[in-house]
């Protein structure tokens, strides 16, 4: 057949419809395509997948219930996939309400439009898209949602490193290019209690486009409440209170910031961490409290350039509060693309974690101190 | 200009108002909305042509559906003048694209009418699908339209939305207006595909193509589909005994022409 194709003379372009079965040859990946399509270790005998021990539920698993949680007290909210029901965790969804979710196929541009349509409607549209797979619809974002100011969810999984998937599945660049878009409200849960939270306001915001972004991977197992709470858009939280250094943390990174905190807390240098938890609109007064009150303030997020740091350094610069001497580090991802590797490894080459925060903050304080004695 | 007869334009200041309206009413109206059309745009500049092309398809539209009950989404919007002008928006035709003015492109803040707004092309389907599936949700009984140009149907997204549109089984309505141009030619194998279609003596109307691209929506099994609900009268007689039904409006330079098609007749 091919050889057919090879040496015929049509000059028009030539398709060849090939059958082929997904996981031919391996009766436990024929049996179940979409669970072998991507894997870990496994057992070449059984077929068994080698679950690693998790401690905590992973993110995907607890956005999937409080959505599910979400959807049982208010039937105005669906949930759309594009082509990963699994993976986003709205394969339970639509297990428990198969009406009210819909899988439209490889089709991100499609799924962000037709969520813009149920919205006009009425309906309350959680449209769960990986952060590197939303980049295929930013028309249809900007465009066709937020321009028109219609309160269509993004639900953004595998936000941040992905570990072994690399730099073409990072996260690394929604908050850039949605925090530059007006009225969209975008939320950076620290843990997977603050993402049920996320996913209750969520549902509340119901006048303009939101968006709540988390990682890959496990939580950190903290108690889960049964369902979120609604929290006060644009406002951050006090985690702890304390002097001369300002860590402002946004997103699961708070877990190696209290790390970092705890280390610099023996070191005598208690450090005030606060959780931003909105990305946009930014908490102007309680950022500008921290600038005003500490010498130093470290900016921790997972994401490029352009993300959150750069909404703080905009805000610090254009309300005059860089003019007083205070040192502002901003700790993002590097202006690089992150290669695979274990996630750990990654967050240790490029300092986003405690130990990172503790020498950023070390470094920081010593050049002030030759500042000042010079 | 002397008119011959009184102008039922101006008899016009909703959708409502034409939906008694006889053929050569219609007719008549058409013309007196291109010849405003016109007069506004040589005012106020903007998209002509795209509107020029689709008056007929206006006026059969808010004539033949219960706008804004049923929802009407023109792809890319510029060709929304002559919708304009029918819903409420004369008046304002000479503010066109002026500061505080209307919007060139529907716009869901300026109509009721609007209920999806545009710019960017080849979206339409896809609104409509997400508008269709609410309905649905609902339980409501209102017709969703698309109208979509062949030069917007080079854009991936109009597949993507078709291939769903195919599966999800909610009754949806899309025109395809073609009128073989987009801003330039357009450009590309469906393109050509319509050309050929024109130019072929084997052709009849648009319902070839619509056929065709029915089939390829098929789902491999083939199951029955689910029958057509809330059929417009003109277009039962062709549903009735099919499984699936799509309607496709042609459109010529001079008269309007509804046809009724479906994938397996």
């Amino acid at each position: 057949m091919l050889k057919n194709v090879r040496d015929s003379d049509e000059t028009r372009p030539v398709l060849l419809h090939v059958v082929t079965k997904k996981g031919r040859g391996y009766p436990p990946a024929e049996a179940a395509a979409d669970k072998y399509h991507g894997v870990g270790r496994f057992d070449v005998l059984t077929g068994q997948l080698e679950k690693p021990k998790a401690n905590a539920p992973s993110y995907t698993s607890v956005f999937s219930k409080a959505l599910i949680a979400e959807a049982e007290v208010d039937d105005r909210v669906v949930a759309i996939t594009a082509a990963m029901p699994a993976g986003t965790g709205l394969d339970k969804f639509g297990d428990r309400f198969p009406a009210r979710t819909f899988d439209v196929g490889i089709a991100e541009q499609h799924a962000v439009t037709f969520a813009g349509g149920l919205a006009t409607e009425g309906f309350k549209p959680f449209c769960a898209i990986y952060s590197s797979f939303l980049q295929r619809a930013y028309d249809q974002v900007q465009h066709d949602v937020v321009l028109q100011k219609l309160p269509v969810r993004f639900a953004i999984d595998r936000a941040g490193l992905v570990g072994a998937d690399g730099a073409t599945h990072a996260g690394s660049y929604d908050m850039a290019f949605l925090g530059c878009l007006p009225d969209i409200v975008i939320m950076c849960p620290a843990d997977e209690a603050e993402l049920m939270h996320a996913v209750a306001t969520a549902v509340a915001i119901d006048d303009r486009p939101s968006a709540f972004r988390y990682p890959r991977g496990e939580g950190v197992g903290i108690e889960l409440p049964e369902r979120g709470s609604v929290m006060p858009i644009g406002k951050g939280r006090m985690v702890r209170e304390g002097n001369r250094v300002a860590i402002l943390s946004l997103g699961t990174r708070l877990a190696e910031v209290l790390k970092a905190a705890d280390e610099l807390t023996a070191r005598g240098l208690a450090p005030t961490v606060v959780d931003a938890r909105f990305m946009k609109p930014l908490d102007e007064e309680l950022i500008l409290r921290l600038a005003r009150e500490h010498e130093v303030l470290i900016t921790v997020e997972e994401g490029s350039v352009g993300g959150f740091a750069s909404h703080v350094l905009h805000l610090l610069a254009s309300k005059g509060a860089l003019d007083r001497g205070l040192k502002v580090r901003p700790l993002a991802l590097p202006d690089v693309f992150v290669e695979h590797d274990a996630p750990a490894i990654q967050y240790e080459k490029i300092g986003l974690n405690a130990s990172g925060i503790v020498a950023t903050v070390l470094t920081t304080l010593g050049q002030a101190r030759e500042a000042v004695s010079a | 200009m002397t008119k011959p007869k009184a102008s039922l334009l101006d008899r016009v200041s909703s959708p409502a108002d034409i939906r008694d309206f006889s053929i050569e009413e219609l007719e008549q109206l058409t013309h007196e909305v291109r010849q405003e059309m016109i007069q506004s745009v040589s005012f106020t500049g903007g998209h002509l042509g795209a509107g020029l092309g689709v008056a007929e398809l206006t006026v059969a539209l808010h004539h033949i559906f219960d706008t804004p009950r049923d929802r009407l989404i023109w792809d890319v919007g510029h060709q929304a003048y002559p919708h304009k002008i029918l819903t409420g928006r004369r008046h304002r035709m000479r503010t066109m694209r002026q500061g505080g003015g209307l919007s060139g492109f529907t716009r869901r803040s300026e109509s009721e009418y609007d209920p999806f707004g545009a710019g960017h092309s080849s979206t339409s389907i896809s609104a409509a699908l997400g508008m269709a599936v609410a309905r649905d949700l609902k339980g409501a009984t209102n017709n969703v339209i698309a109208v979509i140009g062949d030069g917007a149907m080079s854009a991936g997204q109009a597949y993507e939305a078709m291939n769903n549109a195919g599966a999800a089984g909610s009754r949806l309505i899309v025109i395809l207006n073609d009128n073989d141009m987009s801003i330039a030619p357009p450009v590309g194998a469906l393109s050509a595909h319509l050309s050929r279609l024109l130019s072929s003596p084997s052709y009849h109307s648009l319902r070839h193509l619509v056929k065709d691209l029915a089939h390829l929506l098929r789902p491999p099994s083939s199951g029955p589909w689910a029958a057509p609900r809330n059929t417009p009268a003109a277009w039962s007689r062709a549903a009735a005994p099919c499984s699936r039904n799509w309607a496709s409006i042609t459109s010529a330079p001079s008269t309007a022409t509804i046809s009724s098609t479906c994938c397996r007749c």
